[in-house]
């Protein structure tokens, strides 16, 4: 119990000294796919959030104001307000379609402000749903900008997802920020979409299952982050005791070199 | 439609010519000091209603602290939602500063409301207490602009205008400490400036009117209003193509507050 104290202490400290450096930056970072809120309140998810103290979070099928019969509870719920409010938290939505008499997207949490941001919306054949990219720029208490992109790729064509991956690393060449990239990829480690991501950006998840809560069989959401030689892991986890949404939240501690 | 499209080609085409007549000549020390301008067309006499869009701005004017720190944001959100007539389009909450990890009144009075909220920077985020306008409007926002650098702020959104001409136009504010300032912001944001972004802002009084006159020599339409004993001056500045036809001042409980009267008129 003593050795667990200390070790508790000593990697407070470490990463207490880490925040303190000089031009380094620590942020906790998370990624939740929320499956429309079907399992759970805006509540229970933004008093979730706020438990787990991070700095940003990129949010998935967020509703705003929609009418579903499989989730009648949140009915006119405009989820990314709701969630902003119970987490303290700036938030940021972007529409990816119409829906059910409200819209269906992405959104973002932030600790800090916002200085820009833009929906862009992803490559779409016409026959796949329309997926979209939230970017935003957002200055750390240091004084520094990063971009953060919170994305959920298409879920049936992996030629479709490939071309999408394509679009966001074009897309994002002319950003000079660190640039974080979370969301539901709908694609596993192994798949050839994020062996493309891999090549320009730094994985700061691990390999563990996220989807389903009920029976976890895939890895689908991700943290990624460019330039890769930029930014350290502190560590990373996949929460599987949250059961709040059919995909476990994935959360980060990383350092901005 | 015919027409429409002919008062937009206008629009641009007058846009193209401002922003001819105001690019830099090769001397850096001219940089900014535009050619002699073509003289900005006046605005019709009539106003046309349906291009008309309001937006509410609060401020007491004062150069003091954080807006909410003695009024409710629950006032506030009984404004919007009581808002009977034309409704205003944004409304604004000038210095609604944001301590890092406590709840901003944007977010409270957007969540009491039920629209989208969105606080506009208006210095470092290296501060305990950063300074900010608190923005709610019930028009879907994705699409923030901002200016970030050198101690410049200036932050916005853009909105899809509800008027028969279905424009989109950034709502953006800041603090504009001086004649400098506002060529910092015209020398970054120069081309939306002239066709569609427009800022409603702060000036302190007694740079307001060199201010203006310095947004004015860039071609744009620039409105102040101020009070004898105020320490700032509200400002208005638009790009040609808009044009304010009033502000109205009133106060909800202890929550004072500016109704911006704006047309599209070309």
């Amino acid at each position: 119990m003593k050795r667990f104290i200390i070790s508790v202490l000593a990697i407070a400290v470490s990463l207490l000294s880490l925040q303190a450096e000089e031009g380094r930056d620590s942020l906790t970072i998370m990624s939740y796919n929320l499956r429309f809120g079907e399992l759970a309140s805006m509540q229970q998810i933004g008093e979730y959030i706020a438990s787990e103290a991070p700095d940003i979070v990129a949010l998935q099928e967020c509703d705003w104001a929609t009418y579903r019969s499989r989730a009648p509870h949140q009915n006119g719920v405009k989820f990314v307000n709701e969630l902003a409010y119970w987490s303290g938290m700036f938030g940021l939505y972007g529409k990816s379609i119409d829906y059910a008499g409200g819209y269906y997207g992405i959104g973002l949490l932030s600790r800090y402000p916002i200085l820009r941001s833009e929906r862009v919306l992803l490559p779409n054949d016409g026959k796949t749903e329309q997926r979209s990219m939230l970017i935003a720029d957002i200055e750390l208490p240091s004084g520094r900008v990063i971009t953060f992109v919170c994305t959920h790729l298409e879920v049936k064509s992996s030629q479709m997802r490939q071309e999408q991956v394509r679009f966001i690393n074009k897309y994002l060449k002319k950003v000079k920020n660190q640039i974080i990239l979370c969301g539901d990829m709908n694609a596993e480690p192994d798949s050839k979409e994020m062996q493309l991501l891999a090549e320009d950006w730094k994985n700061l998840s691990n390999d563990d299952l996220t989807f389903s809560t009920m029976k976890p069989q895939t890895k689908i959401d991700y943290i990624w982050s460019k330039p890769a030689s930029e930014v350290d892991l502190l560590s990373t986890c996949v929460c599987t005791e949250v059961k709040l949404s059919d995909h476990f939240p994935v959360k980060s501690e990383i350092v901005l070199k | 439609m015919i027409h429409n499209i002919m008062d937009h080609s206008a629009a641009f085409l007058l846009a193209l010519a401002l922003l001819g007549a105001c690019t830099p000549s090769q001397n850096p020390s001219e940089e900014n000091k535009p050619d002699p301008l073509p003289e900005l067309p006046a605005p019709s006499e009539e106003i046309k209603e349906s291009n008309v869009f309001v937006i509410d701005f609060f401020s007491t004017l004062e150069d003091d602290a954080d807006f909410f720190i003695s009024r409710d944001a629950g006032v506030a959100s009984e404004y919007i939602q009581a808002q009977s007539g034309k409704r205003s389009l944004v409304y604004m909450f000038d210095r609604a500063d944001y301590q890092i990890g406590r709840e901003h009144a944007a977010t409270t009075i957007a969540y009491n409301v039920g629209a989208f909220p969105y606080f506009a920077q208006s210095g470092s985020a290296k501060a305990e207490i950063i300074p900010g306008t608190a923005m709610v409007t019930r028009y879907p926002i994705s699409d923030y602009d901002g200016i970030a650098k050198d101690g410049v702020y200036l932050s916005g959104c853009t909105i899809q205008l509800p008027i028969a001409l279905t424009d989109k136009l950034c709502i953006a504010t800041s603090f504009i400490a001086d004649e400098t300032v506002a060529e910092a912001i015209f020398t970054e944001k120069k081309v939306r400036l002239l066709s569609d972004m427009m800022i409603v802002g702060t000036v302190p009084a007694d740079a307001a009117d060199k201010v203006q006159k310095y947004f004015e020599s860039m071609s744009l339409r620039v409105c102040t209003l101020g009070s004898t004993d105020s320490a700032k001056d509200l400002i208005v500045v638009l790009p040609a193509s808009y044009v304010c036809r009033n502000i109205e001042s009133g106060k909800k409980v202890n929550l004072p507050y500016y109704r911006i009267f704006v047309e599209k008129w070309m």
